[in-house]
């Protein structure tokens, strides 16, 4: 098997750099190993929410100027950021993705989180809920369904946000004949089962009846984010037989609509030429001198995968793309060096919710995100996305946005 | 009624299991009785313990008093608490570095306290526990068991009210009253509305555990307690299906108990400052030493996630200068403070251990009786707690929600039946990894004293099972919500409840450990936005 590039990985970076790969004309194959980050996803992608501080962002494009210079976006340069976040709505409308305020690169705004607080984030794909501020909604006077049986969409915290706003919010207590047999079955109830509910023709209009019945005289329907497990049939089925504004709030995972942005970006990217192999689980990859000559994954024994170029977009802990032990911090395919510091006592800190310097953990890159191995940098190897060490994606709302942006930058320096 | 306007004979101070089992058992012997406690019931040493229905062979050699009073208790127990209790028995084994005479030792030991030790084949051995390291030399099989300390106190204290008793959690003792050289009742401060009331009653427990030492001084008396902390590890999976133990001395790390879906090392054993424990943290060298010590009986621990550890404070009352505590009786001390120290109305319950409460608190109500001048007889050796009531737990047939019926089972017993499933989503399951409804929480808040996320992890197992509360808590969070409170207390109630399970996880953060910890935090602070403080 040979590719021009090879990206190890299948979330936001990885399919992000792919599709400008394949765009490019390069012969470009995805190692996909499983689920991704974007099971996580809230619809939103972050450039910048709150700056090193703690503060929220207004204007992220400007913000990156106080960054420190560890930071993905400090190495890549305020212009290339800027041109790689224009870039952005761009590939995700030719993946027939509609983000609202992508216009105005430079601006952030509030999404609404499954707990109804609002966090500031950069572009939200435009049929969610979303506010120029933090203390208010562009309502007066709402229905938000609650999903009886659906406990992963915690409408309770939803309702109580939004009327603290002060907007009057009438909830729809919805039953549901095929949730209620999966409940008697004693599951728990997960998004992904109800947006596979709401593929069911009929299952929709029920649904729509019994939303109509008790949502009068309102400006918008707040629903959990449970359409589009069938791209965007459904959610504009829902909305037509409403006929009113429908907006949805994301749910706890699994993210019905974290699926939705992978199958749309896939579908780019397959459209575009590119090799999506899922199951491929990267074992080790051969060196020599400063460059990579293939890779072996479990999925083709005994072959050698080679390529000309290799960009590893594993991600984090969560995903394998790092791994510890009281011994220390690993990568695990390419055992590259990694930026850690210290012992396990000192990766966390008391408070969970404390900055917590595990989460800057990372390989170790040049500014060109050339991976690094035994002080020696390798000519044809890159890292994107969630892999990078440098920055505390929790804190500073910058995760899906250092996906991007690196993937982005990355494909144009292969490009060229 | 206020407060201030009720008679109480008697105010126990503590929500562990002793204070509940002599609040049980002063209601059964009608007395009006009021049990106080600053925050949640179990919160000390018994909800941070092994879990042991120890068989007092553990003890055989080196005590042999708490070793007779362990099987004696064994025996009730497994009577009058049958649905906290998981009959697992137990093995003492041999490994080839201990000297295998000292088996006989035991053996005889364990006999002459009336504990019966059965030497069995090592292969044997194995057979019955395929966890067991296979170069064993030998292997004593003892009636230890499994038993869940947070429903035996939950049970505890359902009987005490249904025989009158005032039950109040999240009461803090501020101050004891003192006339005339006699204490006539406690100062408290409710710790959730920030109310005080002074209550009276002639004759005052204390049975706070190590905190009983803070108590007594609160009178002016000194009790010279020595804290022994002792630190545990929970492993995601349930390893071992008997409790296994080391036929040995009592050393570190040496007991393994399966508790439900996950199995439990422990423990070291450590004098702390009584200044440090109300904040015991497990540090990296205990890990390691539990590890070490746990992984040569059960090698596979070695590979086994640990989901987290724990450490609770023994209420161990100082004799001598033994550093370790190890060699200090783990016997009963009942004090009575007239006798002691001149302070009429005040005794102190204390020493002892989870096994041995039901006779600690039969010791400290006589005590109480004598006092007051009432005569009865203690019954709780044979009244059955409620949840136990009947020798075999019925099981309903042809539901279709079979899975949690049984999990709630056998958490509550026979208290099942008041659990309602009026609707589909009554039936719903919330907590997976515990098999925990949507019925069986509304149960819990309305009748177990349910107002925030660990009360329901402490009645119900929510969260404590291999993901940590990672969805469920969110889900709990909103039933909880929704029946009470702010949503801003409930968002800082889900943020407090998220980060003491990151407190127990963070001393083993590496590995899946660390990978799930950084998961947790992506969804509750990236995907959710919830923060330390949430307005």
């Amino acid at each position: 098997m040979k590719y021009d590039v090879i990206v190890i990985g299948g979330g936001m970076s990885a399919i992000m750099c792919g599709i400008a790969l394949a765009t490019n004309g390069k012969n470009v194959a995805l190692m996909v190993k499983g689920p991704s980050k974007l099971n996580y996803s809230s619809g939103s992608i972050d450039l910048l929410g709150f700056d090193e501080q703690g503060n929220v962002v207004d204007k992220p494009l400007d913000a990156i100027k106080s960054l420190s210079p560890e930071h993905p976006y400090s190495k890549m340069g305020i212009a290339s950021v800027t041109h790689n976040a224009a870039m952005t709505p761009v590939i995700l409308a030719g993946a027939g993705l509609k983000f609202a305020n992508d216009t105005q690169l430079n601006s952030n705004h509030y999404r609404m989180t499954p707990l109804g607080i609002m966090r500031p984030t950069w572009l939200t794909l435009d049929n969610y809920v979303t506010s120029t501020s933090n203390t208010s909604l562009p309502w007066d006077r709402v229905a938000l369904v609650n999903l009886q049986g659906f406990l992963d969409f915690p409408s309770p915290f939803v309702a109580k946000a939004i009327t603290s706003m002060g907007v009057d919010c009438q909830v729809c207590d919805v039953k549901l004949g095929a949730i209620e047999r999966l409940s008697n079955n004693q599951q728990v109830i997960r998004s992904t089962a109800v947006a596979k509910l709401m593929q069911n023709d009929s299952i929709v209009s029920e649904f729509a009846r019994k939303v109509r019945s008790q949502a009068r005289d309102v400006d918008a329907v707040i629903m959990p984010a449970v359409f589009g497990l069938d791209g965007d049939e459904s959610a504009s089925k829902i909305a037509s037989q409403l006929k009113m504004p429908v907006k949805f709030v994301p749910t706890l995972p699994p993210s019905v609509t974290g699926t939705h942005l992978l199958s749309k970006l896939r579908k780019l990217f397959i459209k575009n030429g590119g090799t999506f192999l899922l199951g491929s689980m990267v074992k080790n990859g051969k060196m020599k001198g400063n460059r990579v000559l293939s890779i072996e994954a479990k999925n083709f024994p005994d072959q050698d995968i080679i390529a000309d170029q290799f960009v590893l977009a594993t991600g984090s802990f969560i995903n394998g793309g790092l791994v510890s032990s009281n011994q220390g911090v690993k990568e695990p395919i390419f055992n590259l060096d990694i930026d850690y510091k210290g012992n396990l006592g000192e990766w966390s800190k008391e408070n969970l919710f404390d900055a917590q310097p595990y989460m800057e953990f990372g390989v170790s890159t040049d500014a060109e995100f050339h991976a690094i191995k035994d002080g020696q940098v390798i000519e044809n190897l890159y890292a994107i996305g969630s892999i990078l060490s440098g920055h505390n994606s929790l804190k500073l709302a910058d995760d899906t946005g250092v996906a991007i942006t690196t993937a982005l930058q990355v494909a144009r320096q292969i490009g060229v | 009624m206020k407060l201030e306007n009720q008679e109480f004979d008697v105010i126990i101070i503590g929500g562990g299991i002793t204070g509940a089992g002599t609040a049980r058992d002063c209601a059964l012997r009608g007395l009006k009785v009021l049990l106080v406690e600053r925050f949640d019931i179990a919160n000390g040493a018994t909800g941070r313990n092994h879990g042991l229905l120890h068989s007092g062979a553990r003890y055989a050699v080196t005590d042999r008093e708490s070793a007779a009073e362990c099987i004696g208790e064994n025996l009730i127990l497994r009577h009058i608490a049958r649905h906290c209790i998981e009959e697992t028995d137990g093995l003492f084994i041999t490994l080839p570095e201990d000297d295998l005479e000292y088996q006989q030792t035991f053996v005889t030991s364990c006999l002459n306290a009336g504990i019966n030790a059965e030497i069995i084949d090592p292969a044997e051995a194995r057979i019955m526990e395929p966890a067991l390291n296979p170069s064993l030399t030998g292997a004593v099989r003892v009636p230890d068991a499994s038993i869940d300390p947070f429903t035996l106190t939950t049970a505890n204290l359902i009987d005490a009210r249904r025989h009158g008793a005032v039950t109040l959690t999240y009461h803090e003792v501020t101050g004891l009253i003192v006339e005339n050289a006699s204490v006539t009742g406690v100062r408290l401060h409710n710790n959730l509305t920030g109310e005080e009331h002074e209550v009276h009653a002639p004759v005052t427990v204390n049975a706070a555990g190590i905190w009983g030492t803070l108590i007594a001084k609160k009178a002016g008396i000194t009790i010279n307690m020595f804290p022994a902390k002792g630190s545990l590890l929970i492993f995601g999976h349930r390893v071992n299906n008997m409790v296994i133990n080391r036929c040995r001395k009592p050393a570190n790390g040496d007991i393994i108990v399966p508790d439900k879906i996950v199995s439990i090392l422990g423990t070291t054993s450590d004098r702390v400052p009584i200044e440090e424990i109300d904040n015991m943290r497990v540090t990296p060298q205990e890990v390691e030493i539990l590890l070490n010590e746990g992984s040569k009986l059960v090698p596979s621990l070695m590979t086994t996630r640990i989901l987290r550890a724990y450490a609770g404070v023994r209420p161990l009352v100082a004799s001598d200068d033994d550093p370790a505590g190890r060699s200090i009786s783990r016997g009963i001390v009942c004090l009575d403070h007239k006798e002691r120290d001149g302070m009429d109305g005040f005794i102190t319950i204390t020493g002892g251990k989870m096994m041995t409460y039901r006779l600690m608190a039969e010791i400290a109500t006589d005590l109480v009786c004598k006092k007051l001048d009432k005569v009865g007889a203690c019954t709780t050796a044979i009244l059955p707690l409620p949840g136990s009531e009947q020798e075999h737990i019925p099981r309903k047939h042809g539901n279709h929600h079979v899975i949690t019926k049984k999990a709630a089972q056998e958490r509550h017993g026979t208290l099942t039946k008041e659990i309602k499933e009026n609707s589909a989503s009554d039936k719903t399951m919330v907590c997976e990894c515990e098999h925990v409804s949507v019925g069986e929480m509304k149960f819990a808040i309305e009748k177990l004293h349910v107002s925030n996320l660990t009360n329901m992890r402490r009645r119900t197992r929510m969260g404590m099972g291999s993901c940590q509360g990672k969805l469920c808590a969110c889900r709990t969070a909103a039933l909880l919500c929704e029946s009470r409170g702010s949503a801003k207390d409930s968002l800082n109630d889900l943020a407090s409840f998220m980060n003491e399970r990151w407190k127990g996880m963070r001393p083993v953060a590496c590995g899946p450990t660390l990978s799930e910890a950084q998961l947790t935090a992506t969804i509750y602070e990236g995907l959710c936005g919830l923060q330390k403080n949430n307005n």
